[in-house]
C-alpha cells in the first residue's frame, strides 16, 4: 500500500519583499525517493526549510503523513528527519552528545542499532566521542544524515547531503536509504545537483524554477531519459533552465 | 528535568564542554581572572575616598540611575530574545519535534541568564566599593536593591516588548535587504570600512532602538522641560548610543573580517586602516555634533570640549585593540581592561593626563599588531 507522506499544497514563502517560493505542490508517496533539481538560489533549500518547520510559508500548507506540519507541529515532527547543514551543528557538542540530544528530542528510548551500524559503516564511530568543531566537512555530513535517520522517520529530508561525502561513504548512504525504501520504511526528499543520484536512484524528480515546479519525471520518464545518454538529463535540465 | 527540555539540554552541554575545554588552559584562564581581579581592585582602592560621595549621588538622583538600569535591561532582554528567537529556527534541533513551552523556556533562560550574571556582578562590585569605602551597609543595600529592582523591571519590559509570532521569526537570509547593483568589480579593501556602520545598523533596527528612545523621552516630558531641551536630550541619547555601538561593531566586525582574511596576505596597516577609518570618522563627526547639543543645553565650552577629546581619545585606544588584537587572533579582553584601568588610574591621579595617555597606548597597540 502506498500513501501520500508528503502532501505540499500551493506553498508561498518570502523572505522580506523577496518571494522566493510562489505556489509548489507537490506529492511524495511511501517508498518514494524524490529528488529536487534546480540551479542555485530558485528556492530548493527554502522549501526544504519550510517542510521542516523551520520556515513558515506565507501561504498554503505541507502536510507529513496527515499532519500540517505548521498547525500540528509536534506529530509531523515526530515522522520527520531532517539532514540540518553541517555549519549548523554544534561546535561545543561531540558527535555522541549531538546523536543522544537529537534522540531525546525525538522522545527516542534508545539511538537505533541501525544508525550505529551505518555510523560504524561509514567510520565515523572514532569521531563519536570528538567535538563537532574538529571534524572535518565529510564527517560532519556524515553527522547529519545519521541525525536524519534517528527514529525511525517516515519523511526523510535532505538538502545536498552527498557534498563533501567520498565516493565510498556516499555509496553507502545510498544503499542504506535504498534498502529503508525498499522495505516501505520511508521516503527520501533530496534537494541535490548530482543527476547521477536521479539517474540511477530516484523514483520521482522534480525541476524548480523561480520558486516554481516547472517540470516533473516519473520513473519511467527517468529510465527513458537514462537510456537516451549520459549527459541526456544534463542537457534537459540545461535547456529547461535557460527557457 | 533537562531531559524534558532538548534545547536546554543541548546549550548545558555546550556550556559544560566549553568550561572542561578551559579547564585545559587553566593557567592562562587563572592569569586573565587575576589580572582582571586586579585591575579592578586598583580602581576600586584608587576611587575609594570618593565611593561615599558616590553613594549619595547615586541615591540622590536614584530616579536616573534606577532609568538607567531599567533601559539597559529592557534593551539587553528585548535584543537577546530576538536574537535567540532566529537562532533557535535555525538550530540544528530545529526540525526535531521540540514543545513550545520547552522552546520558550529555553529562550528564557538564554535570555535571562547573561543579565542575571551581569547582575550578579554589578551587586558584587557594588559591595565592595561599599566594604571598601567604608560606606554605611543601609546605603548599600538601598543602591543593590534599587540596580535588582530596575534590573527586574527592565528585564520583563524587554523580554515583553520583543514578542513576536512564529510568522515574523524568520531565518535571516541573503534574500534580505538589498544594495545597489554595480557594473564593475575592482580589487580593493575598502568595503572593510563599511562593515562597522552596517553592523550597527543592523543592530539598530526600530523593534532595538524604541525601548531606548521611549523612556528618556518620556522622563523628558515629566521633568517639564521645554520641547527643544527634550528633544536635545533625547538626541544625545540616541547618538551617544550609536557612538558607543560603533565602538563596540568595531571589535566585532574586525574579529570577523580577520577571520575570513586570516588566509590572505593583508598587512596591518591596511587591515587596521580600511576597517576603523570610516568608523573613527563617523565618531568624529558624532562628537561633533554630541558636543553642539551639550553646549546648547548650557554646558560650559571647556568641559564640553574635554569631554568630546577623552571620548575620541577613548574611541581610539578602543579600536587600536580591536585590530590590534583582531590581527593577532587573540581575545581583546583582558588587553582591554588593563588599558582602561590605567587610564582610570592616570586620570584620578592627574586629571587631564588619560587623553595623552590614551593616544600613547593606543600606538603601543598598534606597534604590537604591526609587528605580528
Amino acid at each position: 500500500m502506498t500513501s501520500i507522506v508528503l502532501d505540499i499544497r500551493d506553498v508561498h514563502a518570502r523572505y522580506g519583499k523577496l518571494e522566493v517560493l510562489r505556489g509548489v505542490t507537490l506529492q511524495i508517496r511511501t517508498g518514494q525517493w524524490f529528488c529536487l533539481l534546480g540551479p542555485n538560489g530558485v528556492g530548493k533549500s527554502t522549501l526544504l526549510h519550510c517542510v521542516a518547520g523551520r520556515l513558515v510559508p506565507s501561504a498554503g500548507d505541507i502536510l507529513v503523513c496527515g499532519h500540517s506540519v505548521h498547525t500540528q507541529t509536534l506529530d509531523a515532527k515526530r515522522r520527520l528527519g531532517f539532514g540540518c547543514a553541517p555549519e549548523q551543528l554544534p561546535g561545543l557538542l561531540t558527535g555522541r552528545q549531538c546523536l543522544e540530544v537529537y534522540a531525546n528530542a525525538k522522545a527516542i528510548e534508545r539511538i537505533d542499532p541501525d544508525v550505529l551500524e551505518l555510523g560504524e559503516a561509514l567510520k565515523f564511530n572514532p569521531y563519536l566521542d570528538r567535538f563537532v568543531d574538529t571534524y572535518s566537512l565529510g564527517t560532519r555530513q556524515k553527522l547529519c544524515v545519521l541525525l536524519a535517520l534517528l527514529g525511525e522517520p517516515t519523511l526523510i529530508v535532505l538538502d545536498e547531503a552527498f557534498n563533501g561525502l567520498d565516493p565510498a561513504s556516499a555509496l553507502i548512504v545510498k544503499r542504506h536509504l535504498q534498502q529503508r525504501l525498499a522495505a516501505n520504511r520511508c521516503s527520501v526528499l533530496l534537494a541535490t545537483h548530482s543527476l547521477d543520484i536521479v539517474e540511477h536512484y530516484a523514483d520521482k524528480a522534480a525541476l524548480l524554477l523561480d520558486g516554481r515546479i516547472m517540470r516533473e519525471w516519473s520513473d519511467s520518464e527517468i529510465a527513458a531519459v537514462r537510456e537516451q545518454g549520459a549527459d541526456r538529463f544534463e542537457e534537459l535540465l540545461a535547456t529547461q533552465a535557460q527557457s | 528535568m533537562l531531559r524534558r527540555h532538548p534545547l536546554l539540554l543541548a546549550e548545558w552541554l555546550a556550556a559544560r564542554n566549553l568550561l572542561r575545554r578551559a579547564q585545559a588552559h587553566a593557567a592562562i584562564v587563572l592569569v586573565a581572572g587575576v589580572g582582571v581581579l586586579g585591575a579592578l581592585a586598583v580602581i576600586l582602592f584608587t576611587f575609594a575616598p570618593r565611593f561615599t560621595a558616590i553613594f549619595d549621588g547615586l541615591l540622590t538622583y536614584r530616579v536616573v540611575m534606577i532609568a538607567v538600569v531599567a533601559i539597559y535591561a529592557a534593551f539587553a532582554a528585548g535584543s537577546r530574545r530576538q536574537r535567540s528567537e532566529i537562532r533557535y529556527t535555525q538550530f540544528w534541533l530545529a526540525a526535531a519535534p521540540v514543545r513550545q513551552y520547552s522552546r520558550t523556556l529555553a529562550i528564557l533562560v538564554v535570555t535571562l541568564l547573561p543579565l542575571a550574571a551581569q547582575l550578579l556582578v554589578v551587586c558584587l562590585v557594588v559591595a565592595a566599593m561599599g566594604v571598601v569605602g567604608d560606606v554605611a551597609a543601609s546605603v548599600v543595600g538601598k543602591t543593590t536593591l534599587c540596580v535588582a529592582g530596575a534590573a527586574a523591571v527592565g528585564a520583563a519590559v524587554g523580554w515583553w516588548s520583543a514578542r513576536r509570532s512564529r510568522a515574523d521569526a524568520m531565518e535571516g537570509s541573503r534574500y534580505v535587504g538589498a544594495v545597489r547593483p554595480r557594473n564593475e568589480t575592482v580589487p580593493s579593501a575598502a568595503a572593510l570600512s563599511g562593515w562597522p556602520l552596517a553592523q550597527v545598523r543592523a543592530w539598530g533596527r526600530p523593534e532595538n532602538l524604541r525601548v531606548l528612545v521611549l523612556i528618556p523621552a518620556l522622563f523628558a516630558v515629566q521633568a517639564g522641560s521645554s520641547a527643544l531641551h527634550g528633544l536635545s536630550v533625547i538626541a544625545i541619547w540616541v547618538l551617544g548610543g550609536y557612538l558607543g555601538g560603533l565602538v563596540s561593531a568595531v571589535f566585532q566586525t574586525a574579529r570577523s573580517a580577520s577571520h575570513w582574511l586570516r588566509s590572505t596576505p593583508i598587512p596591518f596597516a591596511q587591515f587596521a586602516w580600511t576597517m576603523t577609518r570610516r568608523a573613527v570618522l563617523y565618531q568624529l563627526v558624532g562628537t561633533a555634533v554630541g558636543a553642539a547639543l551639550m553646549i546648547s543645553l548650557g554646558a560650559p565650552l571647556l568641559s564640553t570640549l574635554y569631554v568630546g577629546a577623552l571620548w575620541l581619545a577613548i574611541v581610539l585606544l578602543s579600536c587600536s585593540i580591536a585590530v590590534a588584537d583582531a590581527y593577532r587572533s587573540r581575545p581583546p579582553l583582558v588587553r582591554a581592561v588593563l588599558s582602561f584601568a590605567t587610564l582610570a588610574v592616570v586620570e584620578a591621579r592627574a586629571h587631564g593626563c588619560s587623553i595623552p595617555m590614551a593616544v600613547l597606548l593606543a600606538a603601543w597597540h598598534l606597534r604590537a599588531g604591526a609587528k605580528t
